[in-house]
């Protein structure tokens, strides 16, 4: 196990990192995602094979430690999708989480792999195991309830 | 460059194929891709360096408490799917006990494959293998049987390598690569693998007390053990010898 962890540890570590841009909930992030993959029966194949397991894992992860995070009111633990607004501009960062978590965990990964890993739609549905439908349906839908969420806080 | 520049999940399989995805042709001649993977290669730097030595005995210690069966100086189990063997050894059926009553011939067969820091390789009885190698498995039966892999060591543990969890395994006649594998515990000493092959099913919990009653505490019984007695009349097993080694010894 510990040789596993060793080979893929850097891709999930990375992952975390990115999402949660804190070392330290990075560090966390990692070893719960490890244990979450290891539990997952048939997937354990070439370390290429793992990729998709490793990226989906660590980002619902991710995602559900940020919403935790912000129900303790930690507020050094933020969403990628927020961490792409300057920090300089507080209230846009807080917009950009309040908008993510409105939506359920599959349209928050969804959101985070299009607008933020600018991950094609093809690509993005090889990673998270669902139909290129299923990711232009869920983006559609999510741009156009934040479209409506935004408007109805600026008015 | 003019192509758009692949995701960081495609910089991944860059990574992890070293260098045969498929965007790695854009990649070695991408100067802003180039500078990505540089991050990212000390990011991973960084978790070999720091995140690495500080979790790995998190991660040791929830695996053994999420499978209590495994919490011991043998096996882990890892979900798995299957094996980039090439190559397997049969190993040889144990002879049969008073109660045995199986099939004539080789009636079974259980392929053990290693894979440590080197390729993958099969594995004889009796073979040194490294002590925190990562284990496949194929079997062979000449007809449908409910199957348990387990392993026993010198502490009379017994760990379930196959199937991971619920009951024994139903497998149809011929040739399966096992899904889930085992690794190895890291701790130097022989460890013996059994396949143990029943028409009606055995539950984990009889085969484990058999284990434990037919082989001793103690290194020599491990390795002289050739099969598990007190199984039920027509139980089919092979077994196999694992000689764990560390670096120190």
């Amino acid at each position: 196990m510990a040789q596993l962890y060793r080979r893929v540890g850097p891709t999930i570590y990375r992952r975390c990192l990115r999402m949660l841009k804190s070392r330290e909930a990075a560090q966390d992030a990692t070893q719960e995602v490890f244990l979450k993959i290891l539990k997952s029966p048939h997937r354990f194949q070439s370390d290429e094979a793992l990729l998709p397991i490793i990226y989906k894992t660590a980002t619902h992860h991710c995602l559900n430690a940020v919403r935790d995070a912000a129900r303790r009111d930690q507020k050094h633990v933020t969403y990628a999708f927020a961490s792409t607004v300057s920090s300089d501009n507080y209230p846009d960062r807080q917009l950009s989480q309040q908008v993510l978590s409105r939506f359920d965990l599959k349209t928050q990964a969804i959101a985070v792999g299009a607008l933020v890993d600018g991950m094609e739609q093809t690509e993005l549905a090889s990673a998270l195991g669902l139909s290129s439908k299923t990711i232009s349906r869920k983006l559609t839908r999510f741009l156009t309830n934040a479209r409506k969420f935004i408007e109805r806080t600026d008015s | 460059m003019t192509a758009r520049c692949p995701s960081d999940f495609a910089l991944e399989a860059h990574l992890l194929t070293h260098g045969h995805a498929d965007c790695s042709p854009h990649v070695e001649h991408c100067a802003h891709c180039q500078a990505r993977l540089v991050r990212m290669e000390q990011e991973g730097s960084e978790f070999h360096r720091s995140v690495f030595p500080a979790t790995i005995d998190k991660v040791l210690a929830a695996r053994r408490q999420a499978r209590p069966f495994l919490a011991r100086p043998a096996l882990w189990l890892i979900p798995a799917a299957g094996i980039a063997a090439s190559i397997f050894l049969i190993v040889r059926t144990a002879g049969p006990g008073s109660d045995y009553v199986g099939l004539k011939g080789r009636a079974i067969e259980l392929s053990v494959f290693a894979k440590d820091s080197g390729p993958v390789k099969s594995i004889s009885d009796g073979a040194l293998v490294a002590a925190d190698a990562e284990l496949r498995f194929k079997f062979r039966t000449e007809r449908p049987c409910r199957l348990w892999v387990i392993s026993v060591d010198s502490s009379g543990e017994v760990s379930r390598l196959y199937p991971a969890e619920g009951a024994d395994g139903e497998l149809a006649a011929g040739t399966t690569e096992l899904p889930g594998g085992a690794f190895l515990d890291g701790k130097a000493g022989p460890e013996r693998l059994f396949a143990i092959c029943t028409a009606g099913g055995l539950s984990f919990d009889q085969v484990a007390k058999a284990a434990r009653r037919t082989i001793q505490l103690g290194e020599p019984s491990v390795r002289a053990a050739k099969s598990i007695t007190g199984l039920p009349s027509g139980t089919l097993q092979t077994t196999l010898l694992l000689e764990k080694r560390t670096n120190q010894r």
